[in-house]
């Protein structure tokens, strides 16, 4: 079992417990994405899970978010353990708890960039002033197109609405999905420290990618190989972080 | 490029299978009016030809169910496979190849469909005929027959028709632009174009012209009866993207959006994608106000009999209506429910969306229902106002000689649009239950 410790500085956010994963393979077998995963997320931190393709990461996150039921082990948001909880308590933890940004499709075509980022909050029944709305999408640089829907955005444009829309919703804790993996370097960049920026105080940011200077910019970095925590890096550099992603291909290649 | 033609279709059946859907039912559609010819042969002029023209009046108004349901399906079609067409354009594969094999694909889909369609019917025409003809004068002893040969005419009158109706559509897939690849475009609303400005004016003039003759003297309203109400249908489906997205958002507008997450949703859904696409609403609007406005005239001439004469004309039987109507009110609610069917890609989309930012299961449920139910009224709306203008128009022309009470024809449209609601809910919400199922990691992860 690998366990990975959380910032001490604040409480304890999220837990993982000897978390596995397996899916039914063509043949009847299984097969295992998630081996005996153990992680800890602490309040206020950036934690970035990178790693090569199919090493699992996505499925953690999405395990950890409580939208991916798990095999075995458990995962305990603000202590609440997410597989014993009901279908409605669950739909509530990522109403209240919870946001995400994915690597696409983040929003709702139909909708308006103010309403995408007021959905959550009208999800939740909670009342959000449009003043409001407004201002966040204003704190990502969108001010002017409230009313602009998905597809008359650009890639960048559509990911800053993702954030804007956990910055109005402000969720303790916030999954992203490779948020820059449909993006140029510049849009890219841009959304990440609207990410970094959104890490902090009480709220916490988990990452999947597979960019390293993204993985970089986290706190807290965890390298997955072959569904495993292979190592965990503390404010790494980009070149650190491809050093250890090398060892971890050379590993599984031995 | 054989190849690429017949892998396409395969890879995007979800996709095709709405023009595959309306071929069929046109196919059948078409397969019961040959029927009707086929049994006639043989027979004594006058009985062949009362039949061909029962086989016309049904042929013509499903030609016109086809081609104002096609033309959208066909559009919405490509429509849904840009990203793919741009993608082509980029490995070197031409605009005009663009185009001609999507036209391949579009013949290939409706010779499959009508095919089928024709297979299919050709178990059920003898007891349709029977009892389509069970209340027609003199027409009832009449044993209904079928011919191979017929039926292989049906087919590529059928695909000859289909394959006409989606010209415009294929030449859209060649005009994609490559650019397109690199994200999903919003595709932009749809608009009144040019043809269909010169649409309009025909069927409105058409219309009106035929309104005003009926009354021109007192047995001349007889043969524009029939083509009356299909007439203004045609008017209204023409009309549809004037008059289709400020209705709905106007009606939608009495619930609030405070009424409900799910009401939220399903009206700013159904108001994008008739903003977006006049498919579905077209389809509808056909099928709801072709009985009611038939109707509508039919019982405004009864009126006008009765005044006029003091006896009843009589009803519609649901034999006479059946053979009437039964084919373009086949194509166009399996071009309502196809049209829907094929948006489940987004739908799954957005119930995955949905259910990450917290929603139910039941919400998401609702949504797909209230969505199916907006759209739906919406085109009853539309419909109620086709069924005024027939009742009406008829009335007045026909005053000319007999003070005529107008009818409506209300509660053939009622019915229709019961069926429309249940099928439109089944197509909206059965896909999205089945989405309920798949993980949303399966549908929004990167990984």
């Amino acid at each position: 079992m690998q366990k990975s410790a959380g910032s001490t500085d604040g409480g304890l956010l999220l837990e993982a417990q000897n978390l596995t994963k397996a899916y039914p393979a063509a043949d009847g077998s299984s097969v295992e994405v998630l081996r005996d995963v153990s992680l800890t997320v602490g309040q206020g931190e950036f934690v970035a899970i990178v790693g090569p393709s199919g090493s699992g990461k996505s499925t953690l996150l999405y395990c950890l978010a409580g939208l991916e039921p798990y095999t075995s082990g458990r995962v305990l948001l603000r202590g609440r353990q997410l597989d014993q909880l009901a279908p409605k308590a669950l739909a509530a933890i990522r109403r209240d708890e919870v946001g995400f940004v994915f690597q696409s499709f983040n929003l709702i075509p139909s909708l308006t960039a103010h309403q995408n980022v007021a959905l959550p909050a009208r999800l939740a029944h909670r009342a959000v002033s449009a003043s409001a709305v407004d201002e966040v999408l204003a704190s990502v640089g969108l001010q002017g197109r409230e009313g602009f829907r998905p597809g008359q955005l650009s890639g960048g444009q559509q990911q800053r609405v993702a954030i804007a829309r956990v910055l109005a919703a402000s969720p303790s804790l916030v999954f992203a999905d490779e948020p820059t993996g449909a993006l140029d370097t510049q849009a890219g960049a841009a959304v990440l420290e609207l990410l970094r920026r959104v890490a902090g105080g009480e709220r916490s940011v988990v990452m999947v990618t597979h960019d390293l200077e993204a993985a970089a910019r986290a706190d807290r970095v965890l390298v997955l190989r072959d569904g495993m925590v292979h190592r965990e890096l503390l404010r790494p550099t980009a070149s650190e972080v491809l050093e250890a992603l090398t060892a971890a291909a050379d590993e599984a290649s031995r | 490029m054989i190849r690429l033609v017949f892998r396409d279709l395969v890879t995007n059946v979800p996709i095709w299978l709405g023009a595959l859907v309306v071929t069929a039912a046109a196919g059948a559609a078409v397969s019961v009016a040959a029927g009707l010819i086929t049994s006639g042969l043989g027979l004594d002029f006058v009985y062949l030809a009362g039949l061909t023209t029962l086989a016309s009046i049904s042929t013509v108004l499903t030609i016109i169910s086809i081609v104002a349901v096609l033309g959208t399906v066909a559009r919405l079609t490509v429509d849904l496979q840009r990203r793919s067409y741009a993608l082509w354009q980029l490995v070197g594969v031409s605009a005009a190849r663009v185009t001609w094999i999507v036209r391949a694909q579009l013949t290939i889909v409706a010779l499959l469909g009508s095919a089928l369609g024709t297979l299919i019917a050709a178990a059920f025409i003898p007891a349709i005929l029977r009892f389509g003809l069970s209340d027609s004068s003199g027409l009832q002893e009449i044993e209904p027959r079928t011919q191979p040969i017929a039926q292989l005419i049906v087919i590529l009158f059928v695909t000859a028709v289909v394959v006409l109706g989606g010209l415009k559509a294929s030449r859209r897939a060649g005009q994609v632009r490559a650019i397109e690849v690199l994200r999903d475009a919003d595709r932009g609303a749809a608009r009144m174009g040019v043809a269909r400005w010169i649409l309009l004016a025909l069927t409105l003039a058409l219309a009106l012209l035929s309104t005003w003759s009926v009354g021109k003297s007192a047995g001349g309203g007889a043969g524009q009866l029939l083509l009356i109400g299909p007439l203004y249908t045609a008017v209204a489906v023409s009309a549809i993207p004037l008059v289709a997205p400020p209705l709905l958002r106007g009606w939608t507008k009495v619930i609030p959006d405070r009424f409900s997450s799910a009401w939220f949703l399903a009206r700013n859904a159904a108001s994008f994608s008739v903003g977006r696409s006049t498919a579905t609403i077209s389809a509808l609007v056909v099928t709801i106000a072709l009985p009611g406005s038939f109707y509508a005239a039919f019982t405004t001439n009864g009126n006008f009999v009765t005044a006029s004469t003091g006896e009843s004309m009589g009803a519609l039987g649901p034999g006479s209506f059946l053979i009437l109507l039964g084919g373009p009110l086949l194509v166009s609610l399996a071009g309502a429910t196809a049209t829907v069917l094929m948006a489940t890609r987004t739908r799954e989309q957005e119930t995955a969306l949905v259910q990450a930012a917290g929603g139910g299961r039941g919400l998401v449920l609702l949504r797909a229902t209230w969505e199916a139910v907006i759209l739906v009224v919406t085109a009853a709306l539309i419909s109620v106002g086709v069924q005024l203008v027939t009742g009406v128009g008829m009335a007045l022309s026909l005053s000319r000689i007999t003070a005529t009470v107008p009818s409506f024809g209300f509660g053939p449209a009622a019915i229709a649009a019961a069926v429309c609601i249940l099928a439109v809910t089944a197509a909206s919400a059965l896909p999205v239950a089945s989405a309920l199922r798949r993980p949303v990691r399966a549908v929004l992860a990167a990984e």
